[in-house]
């Protein structure tokens, strides 16, 4: 491991409150640059997690370690960490260039340097025109905005986002990840965010850590978490499924409603879930000539605008979930019949919930 | 429709105008009252000044010689200035008190903050001329303080503190501290933790976080705090002169004296007004704040 990969690793690390765990035994390393999501429901550990790293929570057990230097200690005010806040926490009684000064002048940086890097700032955030406003004259878009030149003013070696979305409405939340992924990219920063929002782990982050009571339950980048899901657990969080349970016949083969289908690594003989997504079932009008495709019947159709959801009922399995692109005439009519299949790597194998 | 317009300006009225009238009546028209009367001149009969409009050569009979008269005795400037250094003393020892009660009580288990706010209430709900004389009972020579010190062998004679500035200090303090620190809480409570956490990560230490964050957004409590403590305690009249020597010059004792001791009504009401003249200030900076702060607040 190269000391790029360790810059940010957490070992053992470990909280609880009254005697209820809500960090337990995390070990995790992010590499310099890396942008990573912490991802998981509320109440998983996360956010409890993310104040560990700024030095707002106390640490019971372990390590954390930041560029060769053991941060366990330090009070937060000491730390090469800086946090943005889920509510922003831009203080009130101060203009937004003394905002975002404010941790410049606990540097003892000289004014004039200060005034440099607070315009340096407030550019890269597009925010210069309202650099005399106060707070509560912005709107929440230009509120994030100096929440995040302020927390990037010091030059933290770690930046800390703690849902940084969460107070915005849909339509900025869109345009304010892509602004906001743009920026952490351009400086290269090291940034962990947490966030209870699947798409925007997905869209922001080089690699997602899946969170559950406490426990790092997978770690990867979003595609391998999406489509490589270790779990029920995680399988569901990270998007629509379809969790079928049958024996396996052979490492490829597991049988569901009598018939055999593909799928890769599983334990002959032994009762398996695979998680299959909705996208990756194929959907046949007629029976394939392989002959072990599941027959079903469709039971609805839910018009989403780009696709379509089927609802396919088949024999013996719960009602599957199947995503179509496409015209309305390429549609199946409720209570047609179809047959399901899908390729070898789209049926994954999970392991049991722990 | 046209029912519900015809209707509500009569409910707005009726909010409005209840206390008006109160305030016509019961303020504004005694103060007029007594203006008239630091305006007369003094006289022996009942009530003991002369009327505006006298039976004799003069037609009009009011006169600024009450005020004048305030001016030529210096115990009268020495009573306001006096007044406003024992209320402005007490104010900030007040503030030093109850800025660290407010602050733990905003800071405690929500739970407990209304047990903690109540403890702090809950004297008030005894007469005030009653915790007066209780600390008569504490600071005198034969006093509960005075007869510990004495008994544990730290002092030979009494301490005199009943009947010094140093009672009236401890009875105006202990009086309106409760002042000082409801409205101190109300503005601390409001400060969001995650402003002081912000705050810590940007690199400020305890004490810069309390100097930069936790004083100035708790500015409009303080200042509320110290003019529901200041304004009174310049008129004080119960505490220095019960707890308070001969030689206490508070200008509340001397507007008593003016108008019991010397039945000089026109002169204690020159007193009053110039009192309430000299509280003009402060309030009006008050007000100012108070307006400034809710403009803040949206």
């Amino acid at each position: 491991m190269s000391a790029d990969e360790g810059f940010l690793s957490l070992r053992a690390l470990a909280r609880s409150f009254d005697g209820v765990g809500a960090v337990a035994h995390v070990d995790l390393d992010v590499a310099r640059s890396e942008v990573f999501a912490l991802l998981g429901p509320s109440g998983c550990g996360k956010s409890t997690l993310l104040r560990m790293l700024a030095g707002l929570e106390r640490i019971d057990a372990g390590s954390i370690r930041l560029d060769g230097e053991v941060l366990n200690d330090q009070p937060a005010h000491k730390r090469p960490v800086n946090m943005m806040f889920q509510a922003y926490a831009l203080f009130p009684h101060l203009s937004v260039a003394d905002n975002v000064a404010f941790g410049l002048r606990q540097m003892g940086m000289n004014a004039t340097r200060i005034r440099a890097r607070v315009e340096e700032m407030l550019e890269l955030v597009r925010m210069s025109d309202h650099a005399a406003r106060r707070p509560h004259q912005l709107s929440g878009g230009q509120q994030q905005r100096v929440a995040l030149a302020r927390s990037l003013a010091r030059e933290p070696k770690l930046l800390l986002l703690d849902e940084p979305m969460a107070a915005l409405d849909r339509q900025l939340r869109v345009q304010m990840q892509r602004e906001l992924r743009e920026i952490l990219r351009s400086i290269q920063i090291t940034c962990v965010l947490v966030t209870h929002d699947r798409d925007e782990a997905m869209t922001m982050a080089d690699r997602i850590g899946l969170m559950q009571a406490g426990r790092l339950v997978q770690v990867g980048p979003p595609e391998e978490v999406y489509d490589r899901p270790r779990t029920r657990f995680a399988a569901a969080f990270l998007g629509q499924v379809n969790l079928l349970e049958g024996v396996a016949e052979s490492a490829e083969r597991i049988r569901l409603a009598g018939r055999l289908l593909p799928t890769r690594g599983a334990v002959p003989g032994v009762l398996t879930t695979v998680a299959v997504r909705p996208e990756a079932i194929e959907l046949h009008l007629s029976a394939p000539a392989h002959g072990q495709a599941l027959e079903g019947t469709v039971r609805g159709a839910e018009y989403m605008g780009a696709h379509r959801v089927l609802e396919v009922a088949v024999a013996g399995l719960p009602q599957l979930a199947v995503i179509i692109a496409g015209s309305a005439q390429k549609t199946p009519p409720v209570g047609s019949a179809v047959w399901l299949d899908w390729w070898a790597d789209d049926a994954v194998v999970l392991e049991p919930d722990t | 429709m046209k029912g519900g317009d015809a209707t509500r300006p009569w409910g707005r009225w009726l909010v409005i105008g209840i206390p008006l009238v109160w305030l016509t009546l019961f303020f504004l028209l005694p103060f007029g009252i007594v203006l008239k009367i630091s305006l007369s001149q003094g006289a022996l009969a009942i009530p003991p000044f002369q009327p505006w409009f006298g039976m004799e050569d003069q037609w009009l009979n009011a006169t600024l010689a009450n005020f004048r008269f305030l001016l030529t005795d210096n115990l009268y400037a020495a009573a306001y200035l006096n007044s406003l250094k024992i209320a402005a003393v007490a104010t900030f020892a007040c503030l030093l008190m109850g800025f660290p009660l407010a602050l733990g009580i905003a800071r405690a288990a929500p739970r407990w903050q209304a047990v903690l706010l109540l403890l702090v209430i809950v004297p008030s709900w005894t007469s005030f001329l009653i915790r007066v004389y209780a600390w008569m009972g504490i600071l005198g020579n034969t006093g509960v303080i005075n007869t510990l010190l004495l008994w544990l062998g730290l002092i030979d004679q009494p301490v005199v503190m009943l009947r010094t500035d140093f009672a009236v200090y401890v009875g105006i303090v202990y009086a309106y501290l409760p002042f000082m620190v409801l409205p101190l809480y109300a503005t601390l409570v409001r400060i969001e933790p995650a402003l002081l956490e912000a705050a810590a990560d940007l690199g400020a230490g305890p004490a810069t976080v309390f100097l930069r964050i936790v004083l100035p957004l708790a500015a409009g409590g303080i200042l509320a705090g110290c003019m529901l403590v200041f304004i009174p305690a310049i008129g004080e009249f119960v505490i220095p002169e019960l707890l308070g020597g001969a030689d206490t010059l508070m200008i509340g004792k001397v507007l008593w004296q003016e108008f019991f001791n010397n039945r000089a009504w026109p002169l204690a009401s020159a007193v009053a007004v110039v009192l309430l003249g000299l509280l003009l200030a402060p309030l009006w900076l008050f007000h100012h704040q108070q307006a400034r702060s809710m403009a803040l607040h949206r």
